[in-house]
């Protein structure tokens, strides 16, 4: 059994002290999963495993505050798409790898409320995290299928007319309240001052007009480009339901298509954007 | 020692030598015969294999040679006479009239426009006319325009005088006299370069006498789009776009009948292969066909060039020299007949014809260099020994540039270099600085509660002033808050108006300017410094172009443009409200260079160094120096390269100045230009060294081939060991009687596509000395294309002379080779001609196996953070210009580890290295740029896109803060970082986020 | 079908033919083809390839090129040896492998007569071609021509 496992593994680590903390999920109430702490060994019977572990808990492995006050080692839960943020991180130097301890527990799909699989997790190709780089790794072994993305959802938007698109997307941007819920959840947005918050100058409009709120998603999508690694959880946390993901995941597909650049496969890899070779691309030049 | 040097002759050669020399520290004084420096560089459209604009790459060393204080040009000038005197020369310029004075004239242009006589443009190789009173192109240097006299109806026939009556600056001056001025020199460098020849010696080619054959000059012109089609491709007789275009290579080079052209002009190949890229460019119809004997295609990326070429851009290739060319009466086409490859006889029609015409030394270059007392060979040129590249029969006269042999023009810069460092010698020493101190008064410090704000607007004549409504301007300028002083200028840039500038700053006390008018290109550096002369720090300065983007380019529209020119000034104080003083740092230079590899470049380098008085390192993994160089016993001109190689040992060693150290590695090295610490270790032993410049000559390895059955072998043998066979009188030579070479082996295929270079000299030069020992022996050599190119044409022909046959063959039927019963080889090879297989028989097959790079070059080149090519050499900061350069200040590379090349284009490579780092160890402190990027400690996140996108590693992340830092020397300002950063955590001082923004707000809010 | 090429010791027929006066030059030949694209002959006869003549000596294919016709089919016009790059001087070696196949037994005496012969009449029927055309200015087909060579003996000089 998966939980049982996981609270063996972080009773050990606890113990024997290679951990001072997990991170895992736990139960707050019925129906209601939340990132947990633990650094007691005693306490990992708070530890659940189930397809309600929506939370991608390296966001806190991205979180400065955090870190400082958690500065021992730190072992935490991830599933196959929380990898890929971690491999993210760790190319842009923003994890120290050797203080934390890499729990992999394979994912069969997380469930919404109504039980239906999450769009997210019926395009996972990374379900049995991997092996050469968690440093546990628990459930069983799942041979990587190299699914084809479907963009359909995203060429379907594409196909709209100009008109159209902007009707449908400024139906979002209208109601956005910019209370930066996609931002704050995201683990790639790690900057110590973000550039929407910036006065001197202003970057982008602070209110929650449809001119700021165009501007606020476009220029947070375009500083995720070749990073976003489509876990989710913006959309997720989202109180308007504003579809998140098919801004991102449309840049997915042009990096993917114009770089041949999937991120959070590779640690040692950044955004394809900083990178110049020789026979990159060049037909929007004349 | 008066350390001044003459340098003669304007163009890239002496562009280089001139601004290496400057550099160091020395005044160079160059004469160039021509109206303008810039040479035939100037002329070309673009250069290969990058395709950049010639011009646009060539102009801003023209402007820093011109604006260097160190630099008189002597433009329009010939010499009188040149004396040899106790210590050098003393040389009488006489600077011809122009009737035009260099001081007053702004290049506006005016002049020109109403003349009323048209003469032949010679710039533009008389494909047009230009007016009497005219310039050579937009972009020379010096911008002064001139009067050809013969042409002039106000000197033949007293009448005209329209020049003079429009020139607002009053420039025009028709009693102006050729000045003589007699100067003393150090030594001379003569940079004088050859020009393209006629084509009329081959009269069967038409040129002169069909409308549509042109000269490879010529077409440079029509395709540059500042030349006489304005870049439109059409051909002479009907002014429509040629759809097929023949390129004939080797007119008149390689040609012994014709005159005394039998080398060969090197660079046309690839200009051709060039013309016919940008042609497809320009037109997706047009279709090239190039007809060649052989493709020197053999410097770096040339091959990769030419592949592309076919692949990408349809041009054809036929191996075949075409004997006439023949006019269609009608359509004017030319139809040409050649051979296929099968043998056949085909005609072609094409609509234009290009002549790839080979260069030569003209008459009177001839004669100056007689004049000189400078021996030059049957040819005309002026060739130098291999390991004294520049250094003629004339103490103290060096040569550069295709003066010495046909070269292009990396070959032409380093050559330039070279003879810099060589005329310095004795110039040069620790003590004294080569940096230019200019007495300048205390700089103000400003407060910022007074932003005080100046605006001056430009007339430039009737440039601006007669599109853009200038009073309308100042006016407007005038009603922004803080502005307290605007005014209007007719040439700012003259002398008056500088000292009116300067008066105006210190009576308002302003605290910014701004200057609306022409480029920063032009007089940016001059504006600064009168900011400067008015105690206000430079950097408090703010130029706006109405000129060049806005009257210039809305002529018919003087409504609008008023109103553009408007916004610009207005953009422009927006942001120099956020202009903040910037300084430049300075850094001490360490006066030492280090240099890594001891082969012939690095012994050189390390020689060249020592001799101008400074420090050197030279750092050798092996026991012994000498490199490569210890395996090769003669060249083609040398004979006895151990010998010289002992002689340049000794002097290396016995050297004071050159810190030997052998059996030695590289650890690590620290630090950036002027400041460099290495760890050096040999054995058990660790040492430290401290040094200001860095050369890399670790040199390349002789390829290990595989193929021909090399391995197995012992009568397989590489063109190397054949030489080392014939100098010991081998006994296995004695059963050779067929000795049969094969070219090109595991070269110019797939996953090595480059060509070695010298391996076609070093097969002729074997053959040579082969048939010299044994005259009766045969020499089969096989071939894909023959690059035996300048000089070293005359030694293919010699070496067929000796009865050595050649047969081609095509990279997708290679030679067979069999191996009998009794020892003998059998080759199979397509014969071309015959049409059919032939069997050779041989007992001795010699490859020419090429070079390959170091493997430790991946090593070494992320020590020092510089790149490699996709061949693995060392990739240079320019390919064409820049050729010993990294990106990366303070890093030069010479010989073999930045590509194949023969010992003298080595030794040169490696003198011009020295030259480059003396210009900076010849510095007391280096000078930092005042444009550079700032880190925001508290934004930052230390993610690293910033240092990816640094072309010259010039930021790092500090690995205890984890915050990016930047090195403020070697930051050269470009902004990369501050684009890419994501929480805005970089910005670029006098270009920050802050000032754009402010820039772009004042125009929409 | 293969050629093999031999190897000659001792005297070679490329220096043969160097030795004699006007085929000094041959080696320098790199093959360029100017001469056969110069050639009227080669216009008329696709198959005929000076340069492939050349390169047949210098493989030290002698027979085979002393008892070819090739070499008879040299009109002497010249045309190669102004263009040629290297200066062979392809009819003075033509001249001299002539030279060669009547002193090595190749061809007899009374062939060499027999050229002269050709020569004379083939520019006579040339002239006469020529003659007619110019005088009737119009345009001329090969049918013409060969025609008027069939009454050429008629045709009053």
């Amino acid at each position: 059994m998966i939980i049982k496992k996981i609270k063996t593994t972080a009773k050990d680590l606890l113990t024997d002290g290679s951990v001072s903390l997990i991170i895992g999920y736990g139960i707050n109430g019925p129906g209601d999963v939340t990132p947990v702490f633990i650094k007691d060994p005693d306490d990992v019977e708070k530890l659940v495993w189930n397809d309600q572990c929506y939370y991608n808990l390296i966001r806190y492995l991205s979180d400065r505050d955090f870190i400082e006050q958690n500065n021992g080692s730190i072992g935490i839960i991830i599933k196959g798409c929380d990898q890929k943020s971690l491999k993210v991180l760790l190319s842009e130097s923003q994890v120290n790898r050797d203080k934390i301890k890499v729990i992999g527990v394979t994912c069969k799909g997380l469930m919404d409320s109504d039980g239906n699989v999450l769009a997210k997790c019926e395009a996972c190709d990374v379900v049995y995290p991997d092996k050469d780089f968690c440093d546990v790794i628990i459930g069983e072994e799942v041979k990587k299928k190299e699914k084809e993305k479907d963009f359909s959802d995203i060429d379907e938007i594409d196909s709209m007319d100009l008109p159209d698109r902007k009707k449908f997307w400024d139906n979002f941007f209208e109601r956005c309240l910019r209370c930066y819920a996609c931002r704050n959840i995201c683990p790639l947005c790690y900057c110590k001052e973000c550039i929407m918050d910036q006065h001197n100058p202003q970057w982008v409009l602070p209110s929650a007009s449809v001119v700021g709120n165009r501007l606020f998603h476009i220029v947070r999508a375009y500083h995720l480009t070749g990073r976003c690694v489509d876990c989710g959880e913006c959309e997720r946390v989202c109180p308007i339901g504003m579809p998140l993901r098919k801004i991102n995941r449309k840049i997915i597909k042009v990096v993917k298509e114009r770089f041949d650049f999937e991120s959070g496969k590779d640690q040692e890899q950044k955004s394809p954007l900083t990178r110049y070779r020789e026979n990159d691309s060049e037909d929007f030049i004349i | 020692m008066n350390k001044r040097i003459l340098v003669i002759g304007g163009g890239i050669g002496g562009v280089q030598a001139g601004l290496d020399l400057a550099q160091m520290g020395i005044k160079v004084t160059l004469v160039e015969a021509k109206p303008s420096i810039g040479g035939r560089m100037a002329q070309l459209d673009k250069t290969f294999p990058t395709n950049d604009c010639s011009t646009c790459i060539l102009s801003p060393k023209l402007y820093e040679l011109a604006s260097h204080p160190n630099v008189d040009i002597f433009s329009y000038s010939t010499l009188d006479k040149v004396d040899k005197k106790e210590n050098g020369f003393q040389a009488r310029i006489r600077k011809k009239a122009r009737f035009v004075n260099e001081e007053k004239c702004t290049a506006c242009g005016l002049c020109s426009e109403k003349c009323p006589v048209k003469i032949p443009d010679l710039f533009n190789k008389e494909i047009t006319t230009t007016k009497c009173i005219s310039i050579p192109y937009a972009q020379a240097v010096p911008a002064v325009y001139k009067i050809d006299k013969k042409h002039c109806l106000y000197f033949s026939k007293g009448k005209c005088g329209i020049c003079q009556k429009v020139c607002t600056a009053g420039a025009i001056d028709y009693e102006q006299k050729d000045t003589i001025e007699t100067i003393d020199f150090d030594a001379i460098i003569v940079a004088a370069g050859a020009e393209e020849y006629t084509p009329r010696i081959r009269p069967e080619y038409g040129f002169g006498i069909y409308d549509n054959v042109v000269t490879s000059i010529e077409y440079e012109r029509i395709l540059s789009a500042s030349g006489p089609t304005g870049g439109h491709i059409i051909r002479p007789s009907d002014k429509t776009a040629p759809g097929s275009i023949a390129f004939i290579q080797c007119v008149g080079s390689r040609d012994i009948s014709s005159g005394n052209y039998a080398y060969c002009s090197s660079y046309c190949c690839m200009q051709a292969t060039k013309d016919a890229i940008i042609t497809r460019e320009h037109d997706q119809n047009a279709c090239s066909t190039i007809f060649y004997i052989d493709i020197r295609a053999f410097g770096k990326d040339f091959d990769k060039f030419v592949d592309r070429a076919q692949s990408e851009y349809n041009v054809k290739y036929i191996k075949s020299r075409i004997s006439e060319i023949i006019e269609k009466p009608k359509t004017k086409n030319l139809a040409i007949k050649y051979i296929t490859p099968d043998g056949r006889i085909n005609t072609k029609e094409f609509e234009l014809v290009v002549l790839s015409v080979g260069i030569r030394i003209p008459d009177q270059i001839k004669e100056l260099m007689t004049e000189l007392g400078v021996k030059l060979s049957e040819y005309g040129f002026c060739p130098c020994d291999a390991f004294e590249p520049g250094i003629t029969n004339v103490d103290g006269i060096y040569v550069c540039g295709t003066l010495m042999g046909p070269m292009d023009i990396p070959e032409t810069v380093m050559s330039a270099s070279a003879a810099a460092s060589m005329a310095a010698r004795g110039l040069l020493s620790p003590e004294i600085s080569s940096e230019i101190i200019k007495e300048k008064p205390a700089e103000i410090a400003i407060e910022e509660k007074y932003l005080k704000i100046g605006v001056v607007v430009c007339h430039c004549g009737v440039n601006i002033g007669s599109v853009v409504d200038v009073p309308e301007v100042v006016k407007f300028a005038g009603s922004f808050r803080n502005v307290v002083f605007a005014d209007e200028l007719i040439y700012a840039c003259s002398r008056d108006s500088i000292k009116y500038i300067i008066d105006k700053i210190k009576e308002h006390d302003l605290t910014r300017f701004i200057m609306a008018s022409c480029s920063p290109r032009t007089h940016e550096t001059l504006f600064k410094s009168a900011l400067e002369e008015a105690g206000l720090n430079k950097y408090l300065m703010q130029m706006t172009n109405i000129r060049d983007q806005c009257s210039w380019v809305h002529q018919d529209n003087h409504e609008e443009a008023t109103e553009k020119a408007k916004d610009l000034v207005c953009m422009a104080v927006g942001r120099s409200r956020y202009l903040q003083p910037l300084h430049e740092l300075d850094s001490e230079v360490n006066k030492a260079c280090l240099v890594i590899g001891g082969g012939i470049a690095g012994m050189m380098s390390a020689l060249f160094i020592a001799d101008n008085g400074f420090r050197a390192f030279l750092v050798e993994k092996d026991t012994e120096l000498g490199g490569n160089l210890l395996k090769i016993n003669y060249t083609l001109e040398e004979k006895n390269i151990s010998w010289l190689l002992g002689k340049i040992r000794e002097r290396v060693q016995e050297h004071p100045l050159i810190d030997v150290c052998l059996n030695t590695e590289i650890r690590e090295i620290k630090g950036y230009v002027g400041n460099f610490t290495t760890n050096l270790t040999s054995g058990k032993e660790e040492r430290n060294i401290e040094h200001g410049a860095v050369i890399v000559a670790t040199g390349g390895r002789e390829h290990e081939t595989e193929s021909y059955g090399y391995r197995d072998e012992s009568y397989v043998v590489t063109q190397r060991e054949f030489e080392t066979m014939l100098l010991n009188k081998n006994p296995m030579l004695k059963y050779a009687h067929t000795v049969a070479m094969i070219q090109c082996v595991d070269s110019r295929e797939s996953d090595k596509n480059y060509c070695s270079r010298v391996c076609c000299g070093e097969m002729v030069k074997n053959i040579l000395q082969l048939k010299n020992d044994y005259p009766d022996k045969d020499v089969y050599v096989l071939y894909r294309d023959i690059r035996t190119y300048g000089m070293l044409e005359p030694y293919y022909t010699q070496a067929r002379k000796t009865g050595a046959l050649f047969f081609r063959y095509d990279i997708e039927n290679k030679p067979v080779i069999q191996k009998e019963e009794n020892g003998e080889f059998i080759i199979t090879v397509y014969d071309e001609i015959l049409r059919r297989y032939i069997k050779l028989r041989a007992q001795l097959i010699v490859l020419s196996v090429g070079i390959d790079p170091l493997e430790t070059n991946d090593q070494l080149a992320r020590m020092l953070k510089v790149p490699l090519n996709e061949d693995g050499f060392f990739h240079e900061a320019h390919v064409k210009l820049r050729p010993v350069d990294f990106a990366t200040a303070g890093i030069f590379v010479s010989g073999l580890a930045h590509g194949p090349k023969y010992i003298n284009e080595s030794v040169s490579q490696a003198i011009a290295a020295a030259s480059r780092a003396l210009t900076i160890i010849t510095k007391d402190k280096i000078r930092s740029e005042a444009h550079t990027a700032v880190i925001n400690e508290v934004r930052c996140t230390g993610c690293g896109f910033c240092v990816d996108v640094c072309a010259y590693n010039a930021i790092e992340i500090d690995k205890e803060k984890n915050i990016a830092a930047v090195n403020t020397l070697m930051c050269k300002g470009c902004g990369s970082c501050a684009a890419t950063c994501l929480s805005g955590a970089v910005d670029l001082s006098g270009f920050t986020n802050k000032q754009l923004i402010q820039e772009f707000q004042e125009l929409f809010l | 079908m293969f050629t093999v090429i031999k190897p000659m010791r001792g005297p070679k027929f490329k220096n043969e033919v160097a030795r004699y006066p006007g085929g000094e030059n041959i080696k320098r030949c790199f093959a360029c083809g100017t001469c056969t694209l110069s050639c009227p002959v080669s216009e008329a006869e696709s198959n005929y390839s000076p340069r492939r003549v050349i390169h047949k000596i210098l493989l030290g294919l002698k027979d085979e090129v002393l008892s070819s016709d090739e070499i008879w089919y040299c009109m002497t016009c010249y045309r190669c040896q102004v263009r040629c790059p290297q200066d062979v001087k392809y009819p003075e070696i033509m001249r001299v492998l002539r030279q060669m196949a009547l002193e090595q037994g190749y061809v007899k005496s009374e062939f060499v007569d027999a050229m002269k012969e050709i020569e004379k009449v083939t520019q006579d029927i040339r002239r006469k071609i020529l003659k007619r055309f110019i005088e009737k200015r119009e345009s001329i087909t090969e049918k013409d021509i060969r025609e008027i060579i069939s009454l050429s003996d008629k045709i009053q000089p």
